[in-house]
């Protein structure tokens, strides 16, 4: 369309119609009350609609660009992207009465241009989220290594006192206890960063056994003693329903649950007490771990609950900052839910609340159950140190104790005595201790084979289950859970 | 009615489209889709005494600085938007520096600073009490939800009609 031409004498019509309807080319003449003057060029590729260009057309309605614009200076705007999606480079010249737009297709030049932008800039984020993991990295090392290095200077140094031959004046008894205390803390921390890398690549699964709530809250309370006795903090556990119940739980991740929040509650409190209450109603099971801690302000909850997340009030409290957030996703893992009342300066309230089955009373389960009267534990297993530790607990727990350091003298062993029960360690000295359970069990021995391993994979545990093994333990040995697993393997 | 022109700000990809189009059509798409050049929107409001105001919106293609071109784009806005990305630190950076080529260029007018993508985890640390003071609205917003976007810019209106 041409609304009205001014042809440049010194071009042919047909070069001017050629470079228009190649470039798109439109000019627009306005004068200085902003009215269309002249339109010429390709202006059906801008204004499909003719009634669109007129001489009673404001210069803005046409071209919104032009809005705060001063006309009587020269400007050019590159890859304008119009509202009606054209893309065009304008350039408004002054003619003296009044101004011209000229509009020239860029779509073509800009799409290219867009291409090579977007991979830039999406090479760049790539780069920017590359550096920050390793920042994050970088701070989980650092943070993760003073955690490790306080309580692994602690036992260095009572350990050392202990070897010290002239120890008349050590507290022997006051020292262990500061080993332990520190090799439990040691423990939950690296059970935690663990457990927080399987669920971070999703391998984290849930295991639900038959559980004594009991013994669930015991072997809480066993690693969590320690801690809240250092800090003169009263731990105390409230039942608000049969201490003897029986329920279908995955108690290792909920033992790490409750051991994480515990532990939070004592790390934030200066004085008072710690409580865990725990109630069972209609197949749910709940736990609520209160403190007169320090508390949270209420613009810090959801902060806490990401991963290595501190709140601004606790950084000079040592921790890694894992512990809630793990809990939170272990929690959900187990179809639970995990939720935080606090009131800064006045303690904090956390509750846990999962699903399980009915509860059946522990005494009813044990009523059929029979004593076996060998109490003969074959232990294969090559720590020199580990060997006297566990050989000690089966003794004092009166059993009698087989010791096998290597695959011939677990042969030799066998060959001479029928043991209740070989503790097999995974790995053993010499041999897989998956394939010498195979060997063992193939070979006719007729007891139970139960795993003892430092790895923490799932696959393992699998993997020892199939070769036949009966149970598996985790080490470090948990000298009351290896008691009382033993006795229910044996009288089962 | 009133017209004004005005100018979305901020490095690239901390969402200055997304709030237009959020602002505008009401539309979010998860596609990162990078702006070459400006792309014009409008669109109409009334401020809380009445004046209605028809907005164009220069969505300015990102950057962390203001090229040649760029400044050519701002010249006439009677306020913009000054965008950094909530989740990332460097863009509240890019956002300091463009305010100052900002004022170097077409002098101290009506901005709001916006904190987008407050749906994400907060890591840039909150903006200097400075640019705060310079900007007569700071807001977090979610082109993602739609959480505080209208209010930018009904707060940049009111602003630029209260001159």
């Amino acid at each position: 369309m041409k609304v009205m031409t001014e042809n440049d004498p010194a071009m042919s019509e047909s070069v001017h119609d050629f470079i228009v309807e190649r470039l798109n080319i439109a000019g627009f003449s306005f004068d200085t009350e902003h009215h269309l003057v002249t339109a010429d060029g390709n202006i059906e590729y801008y204004f499909p609609n003719p009634n669109t260009v007129t001489s009673d057309t404001q210069a803005t309605d046409l071209f919104p660009f032009l809005v705060g614009i001063d006309p009587t200076i020269e400007k050019e705007f590159p890859y304008i992207e119009m509202p009606n999606g054209v893309i065009v480079d304008a350039f408004i010249k002054p003619t003296g009465i009044g101004y011209d737009v000229v509009l020239i297709d860029m779509s073509l030049q800009r799409d290219k241009h867009q291409q090579v932008q977007q991979i830039a800039n999406v090479v760049s984020l790539q780069k920017d989220e590359i550096s920050a993991e390793n920042e994050a990295k970088s701070k989980f090392i650092s943070t993760f290594s003073h955690e490790l290095k306080t309580p692994l200077s602690s036992i260095l140094g009572y350990s050392e006192l202990l070897t010290e031959e002239d120890n008349a004046r050590v507290n022997i008894s006051a020292n262990a206890n500061a080993i332990h205390r520190n090799g439990i803390y040691l423990l939950n921390l690296i059970n935690n960063v663990l457990e927080q890398g399987r669920a971070d690549i999703q391998q984290t699964t849930i295991s639900t056994s038959p559980v004594k709530l009991s013994d669930l809250l015991d072997s809480v309370s066993y690693l969590v003693q320690p801690l809240a006795d250092k800090k003169k903090i009263q731990f105390s556990i409230h039942y608000g329903c049969q201490e003897d119940f029986v329920l279908v739980l995955d108690e290792q991740h909920l033992c790490q649950v409750l051991v994480n929040l515990v532990t939070n509650s004592i790390k934030f409190s200066q004085e008072g007490f710690v409580t865990i209450e725990v109630t069972y109603a209609d197949n749910e099971l709940q736990f609520i771990v209160s403190d007169t801690g320090i508390g949270i302000p209420e613009d810090e909850l959801v902060t806490i609950m990401q991963p290595f997340g501190r709140a601004k009030h606790t950084r000079h409290i040592e921790g890694a900052g894992i512990g809630l957030s793990l809990s939170n996703t272990l929690v959900t893992l187990m179809g639970g839910e995990l939720s935080i009342q606090s009131k800064l300066g006045e303690g904090t309230a956390v509750t846990v609340t999962v699903p399980t089955t009915n509860a059946v009373i522990a005494s009813d389960l044990n009523g059929d159950a029979k004593m076996n009267d060998n109490k003969q534990i074959l232990l294969a297993e090559d720590d020199e140190d580990l060997v006297p530790l566990i050989a000690y607990y089966l003794e004092e727990a009166g059993y009698d104790v087989l010791i096998a350091m290597s695959q011939s003298e677990l042969k030799a062993e066998l060959a001479n005595h029928q043991p209740a029960m070989i503790l097999m360690d995974h790995n053993f000295r010499e041999a897989d201790g998956i394939e010498l359970t195979k060997e063992v069990l193939e070979s006719g021995y007729n007891g139970k084979v139960i795993m003892l391993t430092a790895s923490s994979g799932e696959a393992i545990v699998k993997q020892a289950m199939s070769a036949g093994c009966s149970d598996f333990i985790s080490k470090p040995i948990d000298r009351e859970k290896l008691i009382t697993r033993l006795e229910e393997h044996l009288n089962d | 009615m009133i017209t004004k022109k005005i100018c979305i700000i901020g490095d690239f990809a901390v969402g200055k489209t997304s709030l237009i189009n959020r602002f505008v059509d009401n539309h979010f798409s998860e596609e990162y889709l990078t702006t070459v050049g400006v792309k014009l929107d409008t669109k109409e409001l009334v401020t809380s005494t009445g004046t209605d105001i028809k907005l164009v919106i220069w969505d300015i293609a990102g950057a962390d600085e203001l090229t040649t071109a760029k400044r050519s784009y701002i010249d006439g806005a009677s306020g913009y938007i000054l965008v950094y990305d909530i989740s990332r630190p460097k863009t509240l950076v890019s956002a300091t520096n463009l305010q100052g080529s900002v004022v170097e260029e077409i002098g101290s007018v009506p901005f709001v600073l916006v904190g987008n993508k407050n749906d994400l985890e907060a890591k840039a640390p909150e903006p200097d009490a400075d640019l705060i003071d310079k900007s007569c609205h700071q807001l977090k917003t979610s082109a993602l939800t739609g959480d505080g976007v209208a209010d930018v810019f009904q707060a940049l209106a009111e602003a630029v009609v209260a001159g």
